[in-house]
């Protein structure tokens, strides 16, 4: 009996309160990859900083397979009322182009904010006898043996970027994949790989206790916090990187979608949420709505012709 | 249900060796060989030659093990694990329309009902508690303990 | 030793000791439900750390990491439900022992067995580590290719006399692995155009489907009784005759410990190891898979070390092993602590903070396991028709709640009923979930290898040769034993010795 009571209590307590508004119910935050990447701990920081804004609880939900496809197309296909939001990633736009049959591309959401946009950048083993980048087109040169670029996967912007610097630098280069960027790391130290392709902030604590050593940075502007020279300073003009914002289904009325951009806003303001981000060595460069809209479909374009160049 | 125990086994080797031979066109289409080195097809064909190679080893007579005749195959109650097996199938498709709780509650309940020996008055009290804290209960607990929602229908927003 | 002590005071703070103690009970339930692994409880008591200190944010994951990977044999052994990944070599001992009524002293043993690993792991950690980690920074594509190759050698040991049964499911399990997006070159295969299966099948649904739905559908057919009330009487699991599971124990641990260890490979591929390497030296071999406290005890202990193995790369060198590393380190990152070579230098009192408070989880962790098994022990006289239908539920939310998605529960139930198959026609399974853990890696391995060889001879490197010697011994010696000893009982025949009197 008294369980019935007991079961009849949560039932009864899981019905949401009527609430015309939006947020009515938890707003799911889509991460299409497993727990414990960089995606994960940045969606999982914003959901946990995002829910104070929204006026609504936000938890983080990971839905993970086929680089992405799985929890893309989920969001994508969710219902275009605000309660299931993407994180919106590098590989939404890289993979279209080199995965066959990828079933989501940027078009099929509506953008909501991007949080950030770090570089790609290339290490090498510190103590190796490769210390700048001319070293290294020398040696590539040198023939006799190819040098290794690790990646973090076939088609990532980190194999992309190999690709774009290995063509305007005019050498061959062998792409080793890998799953994510921290195994290339590693074994860039082990002295298994030649040459690191990674994000700039997971090349950073390498840099920090003299591990490996960035030689280039493929941006306009050096990342702060780590003493490297852009790939542009040393005549190869390549910018390539990663992002990471998110998005809702395409079709999201307006009004849902102002109160998500405005929430998205008044988090990347939020000291607490910056200083998070600060230790996790992602910079806060926010933008919003449409403007990201048509940053992304620029992203879409630039991938597509470098994994043309790269024969993908 | 008496068939031969080697020729179900036979058959299932068949069918094992029909599903690899069937696969095998597409791991030649995604390419055996590609820029100068093994492509991504040519790991699953060899995998799928060796799942071949064993089914058809294992279902010559040589092949079987040469010790004592394996004991009839028998499958006991086969209309509770039929039963079973079609319950899980319906709530299976029904899930995504229904929802966790509404799906789980007719399943426990049905199940529950089926499997008991004798319905006697305390019996189905304590089925009805257990099967509204398998449904509503655990969609609860894993909601506000572990922020994991069971899925909720599309039909009934439960 | 004063020193000693005013490292370690902050850990034995009243506040701290309480936290500790409910990540670890958080960790156990975590664990024990199907469906919530390891990982996951990780992930999701990592956002309640943040406003934490330092210390207590990291041994409160660290608490919910060795208690869920505890917690997992809890439904592995009542309900035959691994409840996470590295509890699916318990359930083939566990759950047997649970099924003769001797729930009890399983989960007892489980819990024993996984305080030793644990402690152990502990030990190794606050010593070791710095040798172990430059040992493990020496893998590379070659090494880790040789390593994958011995871990499937389990294949043998795992199916027994059956050994060509076992392959082929083995080869099933591998083939499995293959469906989805390719790792090298980014081409999705065998997938028929399905968005769901574009993205791979994912190893919790098969591993519910292949071990507790079978499982489910044997009993009910067999119509178990309720096992008896354990014989013994008394609150607490029996002691006695604990000392014989040591050198068990003892092995378990060490491989626990370096499976763990190396990057990549987690408690899941460090038990079923472990179990298989028992199957072939333990001088109780015979009983594995019957419910054998050792079969049991091999497979707890190795998922235990396991975690403090993980440990290594991630404080001495800052290298995430895993999924849950990956999260430590992300907390690590938080709290402005950068692990690395440079973390003991700078923050010496810290790591060994985190050494003490990991060893003492593990003590929280035995203390709750064992005095938790009387009760968890009743659950198993639930009668059956109740119990069946929990389970199947339990298993439908588990093979969900892994990756919020409703078609692992297709998966979950397509992979029961081919278990239920493979079980009646007496094909081993524990093949082809080892296949399909093992796959992902043994391809990419494979691949990379290749990449990274300049020549045909660079294929062999001094440690993957060891390493590939290795598993060939293990896959021959059972073979060359039984060889040896027919030579033997053949000599003696022939010199005249009647066939009772040969050993």
């Amino acid at each position: 009996m008294r369980a019935i009571i007991v079961a009849g209590a949560f039932a009864v307590a899981t019905v949401p309160a009527v609430a015309a508004d939006f947020p009515s119910r938890p707003v799911e935050v889509v991460i299409p990859f497993a727990q414990g990447g960089g995606t994960d701990q940045v969606g999982r920081a914003l959901a946990e900083y995002m829910q104070n804004h929204l006026g609504g609880d936000m938890y983080a939900s990971n839905r993970e397979g086929g680089s992405g496809a799985v929890g893309f197309r989920h969001g994508a296909d969710a219902e275009p009322d605000g309660h299931v939001i993407t994180m919106l990633v590098t590989t939404l736009t890289t993979a279209p182009h080199t995965i066959e049959g990828y079933p989501v591309t940027y078009a099929d959401f509506e953008p909501i904010c991007l949080i950030s946009a770090p570089p790609v950048v290339m290490s090498v083993k510190a103590d190796g006898d490769i210390q700048s980048v001319e070293d290294l087109v020398a040696k590539a040169q040198e023939g006799g043996r190819t040098l290794t670029f690790g990646t973090a996967g076939p088609g990532s912007y980190t194999h992309l970027a190999g690709v774009a610097f290995t063509q305007a630098a005019g050498i061959e280069g062998r792409f080793v994949p890998h799953q994510g960027s921290s195994p290339v790391l590693t074994a860039t130290y082990g002295g298994h790989i030649d040459v690191a392709l990674s994000e700039a902030a997971e090349a950073m604590p390498w840099n920090a206790d003299n591990r490996l050593k960035t030689l280039a940075v493929f941006d306009d502007s050096p990342v702060p916090g780590l003493d490297a020279p852009t790939a542009q300073d040393q005549g190869y003009n390549v910018q390539v990187g990663a992002f990471r914002g998110i998005g809702a289904p395409r079709g999201t009325p307006s009004d849902t979608m102002g109160i998500l951009i405005e929430a998205c806003r008044a988090t990347t303001e939020d000291a607490a949420f910056q200083d998070h981000m600060a230790t996790l060595g992602v910079e806060v460069d926010p933008i919003f709505g449409e403007d990201f809209g048509s940053w992304l479909a620029g992203q879409h374009e630039t991938f597509a012709s470098a994994a043309e160049a790269a024969g993908l | 249900m008496r068939l031969g125990r080697t020729t179900i086994e036979r058959l299932f080797l068949g069918l094992i060796i029909l599903l690899a031979a069937t696969l095998t066109p597409e791991a030649m289409r995604v390419g055996l060989w590609r820029s100068g080195m093994p492509g991504p097809g040519l790991y699953p064909l060899l995998l799928l030659a060796m799942i071949l190679g064993i089914s058809l080893v294992l279902s010559l007579p040589v092949g079987a093990a040469p010790d004592s005749e394996p004991p009839a195959l028998r499958v006991e109650r086969p209309g509770d694990i039929a039963i079973i097996l079609f319950a899980l199938v319906a709530a299976t498709i029904l899930m995504p329309f229904l929802g966790f709780r509404v799906v789980v509650l007719a399943f426990s309940g049905i199940l529950m009902v089926w499997l008991a020996e004798q319905l006697t008055f305390p019996r189905i009290a304590i089925i009805t508690a257990m099967t509204l804290v398998l449904s509503f209960g655990l969609y609860s607990f894993f909601a506000s303990v572990f922020r994991v929602y069971l899925p909720v229908g599309r039909l009934t927003g439960l | 030793m004063s020193d000693i002590l005013t490292t370690i005071l902050p850990v034995l703070d009243p506040q701290m000791l309480a936290l500790l103690f409910g990540s670890v009970a958080l960790g156990i339930v975590a664990g024990a439900l199907p469906g919530i692994s390891a990982t996951m409880g990780v992930a999701i008591a990592s956002p309640l750390t943040f406003t934490m200190d330092p210390l207590s944010g990291i041994l409160c994951l660290l608490g919910v990491y060795c208690g869920a990977i505890f917690g997992g044999s809890i439904s592995a052994i009542l309900l035959g439900i691994p409840g996470t990944p590295g509890a699916v070599a318990t359930t083939f001992d566990g759950n047997a022992m649970a099924k003769r009524g001797e729930a009890r002293e399983a989960i007892g043993i489980a819990a024993i067995s996984s305080f030793f690993g644990g402690i152990f792991s502990a030990l190794v950690l606050g010593g070791l580590s710095y040798p172990i980690a430059s040992f493990a920074l020496a893998f590379g594509p070659r090494e880790y290719l040789a390593l994958v190759a011995f871990a499937l050698t389990a294949v043998a040991s795992l199916s027994g006399t059956a050994f060509l049964r076992g392959a082929l499911t083995g080869f099933l399990g591998l083939f499995l692995a293959t469906i989805g997006i390719d790792e090298t070159f980014g081409i999705s295969r065998f997938h028929y155009g399905s968005s769901y299966l574009i993205g791979g099948i994912a190893f919790v649904p098969v591993m519910i489907g292949l071990f507790a739905i079978p499982e489910v559908l044997a009993t009910l057919e067999t119509r178990l009784r309720a096992p008896k009330l354990p014989s013994s009487k008394g609150f607490l699991p029996r002691l006695t005759g604990l000392h014989r599971l040591l050198p068990t124990q003892m092995r378990s641990s060490v491989i626990g410990l370096i499976v763990g260890a190396v990057p990549g490979a987690g408690a899941d591929i460090a038990a079923i190891v472990s179990y298989a390497q028992g199957k072939t030296w333990s001088r109780h071999r015979a009983e594995f898979g019957k419910g054998s406290p050792h079969g049991l005890a091999s497979a707890e202990t190795a998922n235990n070390a396991a975690t403090g193995g993980s440990l290594i790369p991630l404080l001495t060198l800052g290298i995430p092993g895993g999924a849950v590393t990956a999260i430590l380190l992300g907390t690590f990152m938080i709290h402005g602590l950068q692990p690395g070579p440079l973390l003991l230098e700078n923050n010496a009192t810290l790591v060994y903070q985190i050494f003490f408070g990991f060893a003492l989880a593990n003590f929280a962790m035995l203390g709750i396991g064992y005095f938790a098994s009387s009760l968890l022990g009743k659950v198993l006289l639930v009668p059956q028709h109740l119990m069946a239908t929990v389970i199947l539920v339990l298993c439908i939310v588990g093979a969900y709640a892994i990756r919020n998605n409703v078609s692992d529960i297709a998966t979950m139930l397509a992979v029961g009923v081919f278990g239920y198959v493979l079980l009646k026609l007496d094909f081993p399974r524990a093949p082809l979930a080892l296949g399909l853990i093992l796959g992902p890696m043994l391809e990419a391995e494979m691949t990379r290898t290749m990449l990274v060889m300049d020549h045909w001879l660079d294929f062999f490197s001094p440690i993957s040769t060891v390493i590939w010697l290795l598993a060939v011994l293990v896959i021959a010696l059972p073979g060359l034993s039984r060889l040896a000893r027919n030579l033997r009982s053949r000599r003696r025949q022939s010199a005249g010795m009647p066939a009772s009197e040969q050993k």
